[in-house]
């Protein structure tokens, strides 16, 4: 029986309380990362049975990793010509680091290419339009965005990074849910709150401010988020989603464990 | 002892409530009236066993309180008024404090006190357990402990928006050393003691000027700190604790 008692589903709206939540010492804190290296073992797996086929059976999660996101790009696009080669090889090729920021940062390369801009001058209109149009953003572009931005500042001219992810977080922390889109006072602009791309890619956003700020309330926020990612039947529907449930959960122990060790 | 006949105490029977009346004994002052929310638990000092409460004594006696808190206000000559119900929002508390000449009310519960009551024209003293406007929300401290160490108290004038009235003090405080047995110390005994604390201060100043000298917030400013989730109340917790 698990101590970690916090798993929640997206699709049923069940407050918890955690109010004068008692203190299990150790015993939780492993019990919560067991939990979390469960989630992650169902995401692999996942990974594991939709990667292409032909691949050595002990590569298969290396290729995963490095390969997904290839199904959000036209094939011509797999392998980056133009732009973040040496970068791509890099990141490919080395093994330092958590392998969740090496697959955020080869995602990323990928997005900048999507939008085919690969300089300051090209970038700041298309992004301007992709966030802005008729006063509605759609929350997973949204987020794509400010993870690029994260990742090249000199990219994004018109949105403030830090403020989209503090509301979309602070949205959260009061109705627990992810709405697909939002209008410029971030009120839900649709009904629709089950993508869990959306709220993958928000705790990460979190976790990113989180690094860079250590400011708690973020991750206060992302825990809860990962609290419905880790749920036992949430299977991601596509790759790409399990790649961005495995960045986050990964992301999130990794921090808790640098946490502890601190503590 | 002298009787602050301006304010008046809206007794919520807990620890807090009762850290709140020894902030005025403790300064030589009783408030000019103590209004109880309801029954004092039977088993307030109960609930955790062994030495606890000893062991912590000097947060708070629990043998001051022996005799049941209606003993405690005699012997001290202090006024009250009983009411049945716990709720600050209940007709009948609003009714007390409209009733009573006290002008200025120490509050001492939870829950967002809702219009009606602030209607009554009386002033309503909140003290919130993080350094406004930096840290809002109810478990603040448990942030601030995880950034820095530390814990605060801010006390204000309540009005409509939450942790938004006017200032009228604010102390930051080193969080204790633990030993992991404790745990619970902090919710139930540091989180009203830090609060008992400023309010002890700003009593002390109130009785020697006679006014509270209240500032503006800015309100744009700060954080709100949503509950904290377990995890990272662990992660707290764990860092205080005796090495």
């Amino acid at each position: 029986m698990s101590v970690y008692k916090y798993l929640r589903k997206i699709e049923t709206f069940k407050p918890l309380d955690y109010s004068y939540s008692a203190y299990g010492g150790d015993d939780f804190l492993d019990g919560f990362a067991r939990v979390r290296a469960g989630a992650i073992a169902s995401v692999e797996a996942y990974l594991q049975s939709h990667v292409r086929s032909g691949a050595q059976e002990g590569d298969l999660c290396k290729r995963a990793e490095f390969m997904a996101f290839d199904s959000i790009f036209n094939d011509s696009f797999y392998l980056p010509k133009m732009v973040g080669v040496a970068e791509l090889n890099g990141l490919i090729s080395t093994t330092e680091g958590l392998v969740a920021d090496r697959l955020l940062k080869i995602y990323l390369l990928y997005l900048r290419r999507s939008f085919g801009v690969f300089d300051k001058q090209e970038a700041e209109p298309l992004l301007e339009i992709s966030l802005c149009s008729e006063g509605v953003f759609v929350t997973g572009e949204a987020l794509k965005l400010i993870l690029l931005e994260g990742a090249d500042t000199s990219l994004v001219r018109v949105i403030e990074r830090d403020e989209v992810v503090k509301e979309l977080t602070r949205k959260f922390e009061i109705f627990q849910r992810v709405f697909v889109s939002y209008d410029a006072s971030y009120r839900k602009r649709s009904m629709d709150f089950q993508n869990i791309t959306d709220y993958a890619l928000l705790s990460i956003a979190a976790a990113t401010v989180f690094q860079r700020s250590a400011n708690y309330r973020y991750l206060n926020a992302l825990v809860k988020i990962n609290d419905l990612l880790s749920g036992e039947n949430l299977l991601p529907s596509n790759i790409n989603e399990a790649l961005f449930m495995k960045i986050a959960i990964d992301k999130e122990a990794a921090i808790v464990k640098g946490l502890r060790e601190k503590s | 002892m002298k009787a602050l006949n301006e304010i008046g105490l809206l007794l919520y029977p807990s620890i807090r409530g009762l850290m709140y009346l020894n902030a005025f004994i403790k300064n030589g002052v009783v408030p000019g009236v103590v209004v109880i929310q309801g029954a004092m638990p039977q088993g307030i000092f109960k609930n955790y066993t062994g030495d606890f409460w000893q062991r912590h004594s000097r947060y708070i006696d629990v043998n001051d309180f022996n005799d049941g808190i209606e003993d405690y206000l005699d012997s001290h000559g202090i006024e009250s008024v009983q009411l049945s119900e716990a709720s600050i929002n209940s007709e009948a508390l609003r009714k007390a404090t409209l009733e009573r000449p006290e002008q200025i009310f120490v509050f001492s519960g939870g829950g967002i006190v809702e219009q009606p009551l602030l209607d009554t024209r009386k002033r309503f003293i909140h003290i919130h357990p993080g350094i406004l406007p930096d840290y809002r929300g109810s478990t603040c401290y448990y942030y601030s402990m995880l950034k820095d160490g530390r814990c605060g108290a801010s006390a204000f004038f309540m009005e409509r928006e939450l942790d938004a009235g006017d200032l009228i003090g604010r102390k930051s405080f080193m969080s204790p050393s633990i030993d992991a047995v404790d745990w619970m110390f902090f919710d139930v005994i540091y989180d009203p003691w830090i609060r008992s604390e400023l309010l002890y201060e700003i009593i002390r100043d109130y009785k020697n000027s006679g006014v509270f000298n209240a500032v503006p917030q800015d309100k744009d400013a700060g954080e709100m700190y949503f509950i904290i989730h377990p995890v990272l109340k662990h992660l707290a917790i764990k860092g205080r604790l005796r090495k």
